[in-house]
C-alpha cells in the first residue's frame, strides 16, 4: 500500500502493478490515509478494452485510479479538471480545453516568456480544490505524456478556456462558454449525491474565480496576451 | 408526460443545468442548460402540472400573455424531449 498526498488530502493507493517511481514523486507522505483507492482486475480489463488495447494494463490501472481519486476528492471540495496549469508569482493559471487544442503548447510559451519564474504545476489532470474558502490548483501524479508537474497547491488566479484562432484575444467567458467547456473537462459522477457536489463546486468556481476565453494562434505572443488579460483580474469572479 | 427522475437540477452561475444520473449517464452525458424560464417550466413538469396550469403560472409570474407563455412552454418541452429528459 502506497501512502501519498494530493491537494492536501492523504490517501493510500493499493495498486496491483508496479508503477515507475517518478509517478509518485513529491506526493509521498507518512500521514494516515483518509481513504484508499484501488482498481479491480475487471475494471482494469474494461479500461484496456475501452482504449482498444492501445495502452498497457499499468497505464489503464493508472486511469482507473485517477478516476477514483477524482471522485473521492468531491468529498473534500475538490474535483479533477482536465487542463494544463502554469504557476507564476505564487498564482496558478489554468488552461482547459478538449485534447489536442494546444494546452501544453500554450503552457510552454509561458515557460519561455517567463523563463525562470513560471513552471508547470500540472500538465494534464490537476485537482481544483477549495481550501479554507479559497480555490487552489493542485498537482497530481497524473501529469500527461510529457510528465510535467510538481506536487504543490497554488492559489488559483484564473481559468482560461482555450481555443484556436487566427488572432490572439482574451475576453471574459460567457455563461454558456463556461458550462460547455467545463462540463466536458471534468469527471461527471454517476451518483446523484456526487453529481450535486460537483455541480456546487463548479457553481462556486464560476462565481468566485475569473474565467476567460482565449483564442490563440499558437504563437509566443499568445502567452503575453493571456497573461495581460488575466493578471488584472480581481477576486470578484464573473458577472453571474 | 413528465420529467425523468434520472436528472439532477442545479444552478451553475446564472444558468441551471440538468445532469443525467445512474444508468442514463452511462450512455449519455448530456448536460441540459436552462435559463430562468426553462427552469420554471422544468419545475412545473416535475410537479406534474398540466400545460394549462403551467402556462397560467408563467403568465402570472412573467406578466405575459398566455399565448406567449404557451409558445415558450412548447419550445421548452421540445428541447426537453430532444434531450431525452421526458418520460411518459
Amino acid at each position: 500500500m502506497r501512502k501519498i498526498e494530493i491537494a492536501g488530502i492523504p490517501l493510500a493507493v493499493d495498486n496491483k502493478q508496479d508503477f515507475m517511481e517518478w509517478v509518485w514523486c513529491g506526493h509521498e507522505t507518512e500521514k494516515e490515509a483518509l481513504f484508499t483507492v484501488s482498481a479491480s482486475e475487471d475494471e482494469i480489463c474494461e479500461e484496456v478494452e475501452r482504449l482498444n488495447h492501445e495502452f498497457d494494463s499499468a497505464g489503464c490501472e493508472g486511469n482507473c485510479l485517477y478516476r477514483k481519486v477524482a471522485l473521492k476528492m468531491l468529498d473534500y471540495d475538490g474535483f479533477l479538471l482536465h487542463s494544463a496549469v502554469v504557476a507564476l508569482d505564487g498564482e496558478a493559471y489554468v488552461f482547459t480545453a478538449p485534447g489536442g487544442t494546444g494546452k501544453s503548447t500554450h503552457a510552454n510559451y509561458w515557460l519561455r516568456e517567463f523563463a525562470g519564474k513560471a513552471y508547470i504545476l500540472n500538465g494534464d489532470k490537476p485537482i481544483i480544490r477549495k481550501i479554507d474558502g479559497k480555490f487552489y490548483a493542485c498537482g497530481t501524479p497524473w501529469r500527461g505524456k510529457e510528465r510535467l508537474g510538481v506536487a504543490e497547491n497554488v492559489p488559483l488566479k484564473a481559468v482560461c478556456l482555450l481555443e484556436r484562432g487566427t488572432e490572439n484575444s482574451i475576453v471574459k467567458a460567457t455563461s454558456d462558454e463556461m458550462i460547455d467547456t467545463l462540463f466536458n473537462q471534468v469527471l461527471l459522477p454517476d451518483d446523484a449525491e456526487q453529481i450535486i457536489k460537483q455541480l456546487d463546486l463548479l457553481n462556486q468556481l464560476v462565481r468566485e474565480v475569473p474565467i476567460y476565453r482565449l483564442r490563440c494562434n499558437m504563437s509566443q505572443e499568445a502567452a503575453v496576451v493571456a497573461y495581460k488579460g488575466m493578471k488584472q483580474s480581481g477576486r470578484s469572479g464573473n458577472d453571474t | 408526460m413528465k420529467i425523468s427522475k434520472d436528472f439532477v437540477l442545479r444552478d451553475v452561475g446564472d444558468k441551471t443545468v440538468a445532469v443525467p444520473i445512474g444508468k442514463a449517464s452511462r450512455t449519455r452525458k448530456y448536460v441540459v442548460k436552462l435559463n430562468g424560464t426553462a427552469k420554471f417550466i422544468w419545475e412545473c413538469l416535475a410537479a406534474e402540472k398540466t400545460e394549462e396550469e403551467t402556462v397560467a403560472a408563467m403568465a402570472e409570474k412573467y406578466q405575459i400573455t398566455e399565448e406567449r407563455a404557451t409558445t415558450s412552454y412548447r419550445l421548452a418541452v421540445q428541447k426537453f424531449a430532444d434531450a431525452g429528459v421526458l418520460v411518459d
